[in-house]
């Protein structure tokens, strides 16, 4: 499904937290959102789920306005998991990636086969089977992020956007995401995440989208984006290129202007 | 299994406390008459010549019956206004009394009485304790929106504040009417929450509403599910948030409105039964209705029952007596359940 967002602005408590951004999601590409701090990277997001109400400009879902939808067919087109924390009550893990399947549910309609398939695909695809039964009041942050993962791959929606899913996941979690999110968007979706990590986004994003203080800087391939007069205009740090692998794969090392004076 | 077991459990215990509601009281009625004046008045069975008095019949019909079933209802409307609350709010602390229900209905009815209008119609008081109930709501949900957004924690402390109104105004009707003996008294009475005189008016007029509230809570347990989850990630998942907060709010009021309205301020019910079930039956909402209302109907029954038995004369009164062993009882369960305390 193709996601676009055209001019798109949003005003957050008297601030224009972003000033007009126009992006193009690619069907089938995992773009990467990237930026300093208070760049935008959220309010993106939350608008391209149709949660953040715009004050100007559209967001289009293949050609058609967000704001067309309404919650439920939004919700069963659009996947959106928030960086927000969110309370934990004693739902147990499956109860809770269950709830991920809601825009596809009736009313008083039991649960169907197909959910509870969508819900067993979502969790071994997070790796996080033999969780299932546990309350996710007890999981650690790193095996409660993986579930939340699983309630939005539940839903099996043709856009999924994660704010920062990788806050509180330790490295090899990281990885295993990735490659999840990589495997979604082979498949056919369309998957943009926000990060910090610039060598990650690098090696596994198809896209990045560059943003700061609200707008886009510039957007493109990752070798195109990730130039160090970018870096350096959007994150205020310098940045030396290391290549690895023969020049295959590449590591960024960041330094404070200070530092290297 | 287990599952199941509860809820068989808990209407197992219904039955069996609104049949010894039924039975016990200071005229010794058998089961078997009782029975033979339920089936004839139903119009099953006819008990001319069966030995039963007319003074027995109108026991057993227009009193203890009543008193029964009002007290079934108002116990499962506030539990059901309380878990939806407590649901919605994602709070434990929430209860009808947080966002108004109890000092609004309070004030109606109290404003009712003192103006006289309880001698016009047996419905005058209920009716203004509803709308009192109802009114207040509405503003405390119309103060706290803002932009078509009715942020949580702002309608909690418009609920206070409207309860430091209300009951400020309650206080005021009341003092003006100290003078009039018969009208302080009953107001008071009022206050204190009862079941005592309850007559087949009140359970008609309750029941519609608790079985409306029941009906439509039911449309809403996966929602409130969801919306434990953060409003945010409720919208995300498909819920639509503002309609969802305007039902609960809705429904939650008319039940524990009507409650207020026949039985008077009944604390404690709709804060500790959802409270304790959901300790007991988990946080799904599909489960907690049902069971939350079933055990509402089971405490204010059994409360109601212990307040006849100590004081056959009505002293001890049934608000009195769900506070007083309900509070302790909670204090328990909380000590008990400190390690999972976070757990709500």
């Amino acid at each position: 499904m193709r996601l676009e967002a055209e001019n798109a602005q949003v005003e957050l408590g008297g601030r224009d937290a972003l000033k007009g951004v126009s992006a193009d999601f690619r069907t089938g590409a995992l773009t990467g959102v990237i930026g300093a701090n208070g760049a935008g990277k959220t309010t993106l997001l939350r608008a391209l789920a149709g949660l953040a109400p715009l004050k100007g400009g559209r967001i289009m879902l293949d050609g058609e306005p967000i704001d067309a939808f309404d919650r439920r067919e939004t919700a069963r087109r659009v996947g959106y998991l928030a960086q927000k924390q969110e309370p934990a009550f004693p739902f147990r893990a499956d109860e809770t990636v269950m709830m991920g399947r809601y825009p596809h549910q009736g009313r008083l309609a039991p649960e169907t086969e197909a959910d509870r398939e969508a819900v067993a695909a979502a969790l071994r695809d997070v790796d996080a089977e033999d969780l299932a039964g546990r309350a996710i009041n007890e999981l650690s942050g790193g095996e409660l992020q993986r579930v939340l993962i699983a309630r939005t791959l539940a839903a099996q929606t043709p856009v999924l956007l994660l704010d920062e899913p990788f806050a509180n996941l330790d490295v090899r979690h990281c990885l295993d995401i990735l490659a999840i999110l990589r495997a979604q968007a082979s498949g056919g979706r369309t998957v943009v995440v926000s990060a910090h990590d610039l060598n990650l986004a690098h090696r596994f994003c198809d896209e990045l989208l560059l943003l700061h203080e609200g707008e886009v800087l510039v957007s493109g391939n990752p070798r195109s984006v990730l130039r160090p007069e970018f870096i350096e205009q959007a994150f205020g740090v310098r940045a030396h290129i290391l290549p690895v692998n023969g020049g295959e794969e590449r590591h960024f090392i960041l330094r404070a202007p200070e530092e290297e004076e | 299994m287990r599952k199941y077991a509860l809820m068989a459990g808990l209407f197992a215990a219904a039955l069996l406390l609104a049949a010894l509601s039924v039975r016990l009281g200071v005229a010794d009625i058998d089961s078997g008459k009782i029975l033979k004046v339920i089936l004839s008045e139903l119009g099953i069975i006819s008990t001319e010549g069966m030995g039963v008095s007319a003074h027995e019949r109108a026991i057993v019909w227009h009193i203890r019956l009543p008193r029964t079933l009002t007290g079934a209802f108002v116990g499962a409307s506030l539990a059901l206004s309380g878990v939806m609350l407590q649901g919605l709010f994602r709070n434990p602390m929430a209860s009808p009394a947080v966002v108004g229900v109890s000092t609004g209905g309070a004030l109606g009815a109290t404003s009712a009485i003192a103006l006289g209008l309880g001698a016009a119609s047996i419905w005058a008081v209920p009716m203004s304790a509803f709308a009192g109930a109802l009114v207040t709501v509405l503003l405390v949900s119309l103060v706290a929106s803002h932009k078509g957004h009715t942020p949580l924690g702002a309608l909690i402390l418009c609920g206070m504040a409207m309860n430091a109104i209300a009951g400020a105004l309650t206080t005021l009707v009341l003092s003006y009417s100290v003078s009039d003996f018969e009208i302080a008294r009953q107001i008071l009475f009022w206050l204190m929450g009862s079941l005592t005189n309850r007559t087949w008016e009140h359970v008609i007029l309750i029941a519609p509403f608790f079985a409306a509230s029941g009906a439509a809570a039911a449309f809403f347990g996966r929602e409130l599910n969801l919306m434990m989850s953060g409003g945010e990630a409720a919208m995300a998942l498909g819920v639509n948030t503002a309609r969802t907060k305007a039902w609960v709010l809705v429904i939650a009021a008319a039940a524990a409105g009507a409650a207020v309205a026949v039985a008077g301020v009944v604390g404690f019910v709709g804060l500790l039964v959802p409270h304790i079930v959901r300790m007991l039956a988990g946080p799904d909402h599909r489960r907690l209705l049902p069971l939350s209302m079933t055990a509402g109907a089971v405490f204010v029954m059994g409360m109601d029952l212990l307040a006849r038995v100590l004081s056959p004369a009505g002293e001890v009164r049934l608000g009195v007596l769900s506070a007083s062993i309900g509070g302790p009882f909670f204090l328990y369960l909380i000590v008990q359940n400190r390690a999972r305390a976070e757990s709500f």
